[in-house]
């Protein structure tokens, strides 16, 4: 039977019903992750980067289903300067390792050529949004009445002198009860990159009804004293929970090592809309029970003068059953 | 399983021709529309693009028809013979009919290597998805060309005669294994066509560049008389570029087909030409960007001991944009109603060019027009 799309007379109707319980297996919770690893690339051709042990494994006791795969290059390379250009991913190659199985290839093929969902923006916002619509690439969930959001952020880089840049994220969902649309919408000016939490109180469910949420929407705008008003979104850091019912656990989880990293680049949650390269994965996905994970491997095709860092995502969602 | 197995086909041409004052109504090729197979093709997509020019963009005032954009000013309008006209009115602008997003990201002037260019595209991605998945069964094989692409002739500044090597990695997706699915891929070096230019010379579905009478040649490291060089074949054959380090028979290594029936679900080629873009707009300046080679090189495909067994998915020569239409550089413009034409029916297309002031601009037309689907095929 065809997925409903916005718009259709049964839409509404289908979110409300998937959110209550996941599509593959029968969830009593389900909220949307994502294992993010940053592989640092060597500049040099012939070596090989590894991706963080464990970083894309299912490290909580529920099933996990991973219906994406998704990748970006950091904004920042090794050495901490900033990468002006996504044009390596057409010369960065990754494969995945499952049982000893190469996953998609044996070779390492371009990050450009694993993408198979357009999800190009407008031209105007290409750089500057990137949204995820949880219905079309798996599953809505609850935010139950009272519940609210958790959007901790952060800047790669900070913006210069005197300057701030605003970043806001948006929600939205349908009630459950009532079948009106809700927004829920946070914002804040960052001038340094320290981390900071949107406030609870912009994302808190205050109705008498449950919300399936729908949509994350994620933008950054240029430098308030620049005349460029387009932001670079991959200068943000994000991580979101829910917190009061769901599981409570952040959404993105990423490697521990080198670095501890809390927070994934934003630009990685374009599922729908963005500039990250999308992998839509055939049929259900992977279903990976507690334990089960892949390894990363990824190498240049080109010999560069430094050592870019690549972002790869594996999204989809929790079944808590 | 329903005993059926479907294979992609496209019905496509490139109309070409001097661009006049006055506006001017095209007749496209109405072999080039004609299902000459015994199965039915269905139709689902129309892939549209200004095919062949060196330009993406041109820079206001500049060459402003000498570019891919020209697709702006195109308008279209087709029928199927016997059955309806889709409008029988005037020719509707192809930007004006409802799209598909073609993931095209911008193209912000970029600085990898020191010098700011703008790229022909961000990702370099030419991408096809089946609708229905092929059902390749044992030992069959699909062999996929691509063809020489013009050479970027261009102007007479510095950089004009760089020899800059371009590569297109070609995949095939399968389903299957315990991921799921696999691809096989590989890398080619393209070659530049050094052979005669003529439009009506068999086999070069494409007129000369109108910019690539300016003089000098950049001419990529690897060049070819042959319209289908051996070098850009896969699966067989085929130089590997040492860069890789690659043998020919690294894509291999996980032979799905050897169990058995494969399900093939899409085709995914990569064309990173960053040197190309950078030499190119060291001479024509950052503000006019080179179009990207998978709208200068052509492509056939056939399945062989399977499927239609030997029959060219579509006329040899078609532009990767525009058969290649997930991911793409041109306009896809995705039917409400598929068309389903039966052995014998063709379409009839037509297109409108635009006027042009001929004292200011010399200019040509060169528009491709695809028709895409899959034919169903009795197994």
């Amino acid at each position: 039977m065809p997925i409903p799309v916005k718009g259709d007379p049964d839409y509404v109707d289908y979110v409300i019903r998937t959110a209550r319980t996941a599509l593959v297996r029968q969830g009593v919770i389900n909220e949307p992750r994502m294992l993010f690893d940053e592989v640092t690339v060597p500049g040099d051709m012939n070596v090989i980067g590894y991706g963080s042990p464990g970083t894309f494994v299912n490290g909580e006791p529920w099933p996990l289903r991973i219906t994406h795969v998704v990748g970006a290059m950091r904004y920042l390379n090794a050495d901490g300067s900033v990468l002006n250009s996504d044009l390596l991913a057409q010369y960065i190659g990754l494969r995945l390792l499952f049982h000893d199985q190469y996953f998609q290839s044996s070779q390492f093929v371009a990050l450009s050529t694993w993408g198979n969902k357009a999800t190009a923006n407008a031209n105007p916002a290409d750089q500057s949004t990137a949204g995820w619509d949880f219905v079309a690439n798996g599953q809505p969930f609850v935010l139950s009445a009272r519940d609210s959001l958790v959007v901790s952020l952060q800047l790669q880089v900070a913006p210069g002198q005197g300057a701030a840049i605003p970043v806001t994220v948006t929600f939205m969902g349908i009630g459950m009860l009532t079948r009106r649309p809700y927004l829920l919408s946070g914002t804040r000016d960052f001038t340094s990159t320290a981390p900071f939490d949107l406030s609870t109180v912009d994302f808190r469910n205050d109705g008498l009804e449950p919300i399936a949420i729908t949509n994350m929407q994620v933008q950054v705008a240029g430098e308030d004293v620049e005349e460029n008003p387009q932001g670079i979104l991959a200068n943000l850091r994000m991580n979101v929970k829910q917190v009061g019912n769901g599981t409570n656990t952040w959404w993105f989880a990423g490697p521990t090592a080198p670095v501890n990293q809390q927070r994934v680049q934003a630009n990685m949650v374009g599922l729908t809309t963005g500039r990250a390269i999308i992998c839509e994965l055939p049929g259900d996905g992977f279903i990976w029970e507690p334990g089960e994970g892949m390894t990363l491997q990824a190498q240049t095709r080109v010999t560069l003068g430094f050592d870019p860092v690549l972002c790869v995502g594996l999204a989809g969602y929790i079944m808590v059953v | 399983m329903d005993g059926l197995i479907y294979e992609p086909r496209s019905f496509w041409s490139v109309a070409t021709g001097a661009l006049t004052s006055k506006a001017q109504l095209v007749q496209v090729d109405r072999n080039h529309f004609m299902n000459g197979e015994r199965w039915p093709v269905t139709i689902d997509r129309i892939a549209l693009g200004g095919v062949n020019y060196l330009l993406r963009e041109s820079a206001a005032g500049g060459n402003a028809p000498s570019a891919a954009t020209i697709i702006n000013r195109i308008g279209i309008r087709f029928s199927v013979p016997q059955r309806y006209h889709v409008n029988v009115g005037r020719p509707i602008m192809i930007g004006s009919i409802p799209m598909m997003s073609t993931g095209q990201h911008a193209t912000p002037i970029d600085t990898l290597y020191g010098a700011p260019f703008t790229p022909s595209s961000q990702y370099g991605q030419c991408h096809l998805t089946f609708k229905k998945p092929l059902l390749i069964p044992k030992n069959a094989q699909i062999e996929w060309d691509l063809s020489a692409h013009t050479p970027a002739a261009i102007g007479t500044g510095p950089g004009a005669n760089e020899r800059v090597p371009s590569y297109c990695e070609m995949a095939y997706v399968e389903l299957g294994g315990l991921t799921g699915s696999s691809m096989r891929a590989r890398t080619v070096q393209l070659a530049a066509y050094l052979g005669d230019l003529t439009p009506t010379i068999e086999g070069w579905p494409y007129p000369p560049d109108v910019v690539a009478a300016g003089g000098g040649a950049i001419a990529p490291a690897l060049t070819s008389k042959n319209w289908w060089p051996p070098t850009s074949r896969f699966p067989a054959g085929g130089g590997s570029p040492d860069w890789l380090n690659q043998r020919n028979t690294t894509f291999s290594a996980q032979e799905a087909t050897r169990s058995g029936s494969t399900e093939l679900v899409g085709l995914r080629t990569t064309i990173p030409q960053v040197e190309l873009d950078i030499a190119f707009n060291a001479d024509v300046g950052i503000v006019e960007p080179c179009s990207p080679l998978s709208m200068r090189t052509g492509c056939r495909m056939r399945t062989v001991n399977g499927g239609s067994s030997g029959h060219w998915w579509w006329r040899p020569g078609a532009p990767l944009a525009l058969v290649f239409d997930t991911i793409t550089p041109a306009n896809v413009i995705p039917l409400q109603e598929p068309i389903t034409l039966g052995p014998g029916e063709q379409l009839n297309v037509e297109l409108e060019v635009p006027g042009i002031d001929t004292e200011t601009f010399t200019s040509n037309y060169s528009i491709g027009v695809a028709f895409n689907g899959y034919a169903t095929i009795e197994s």
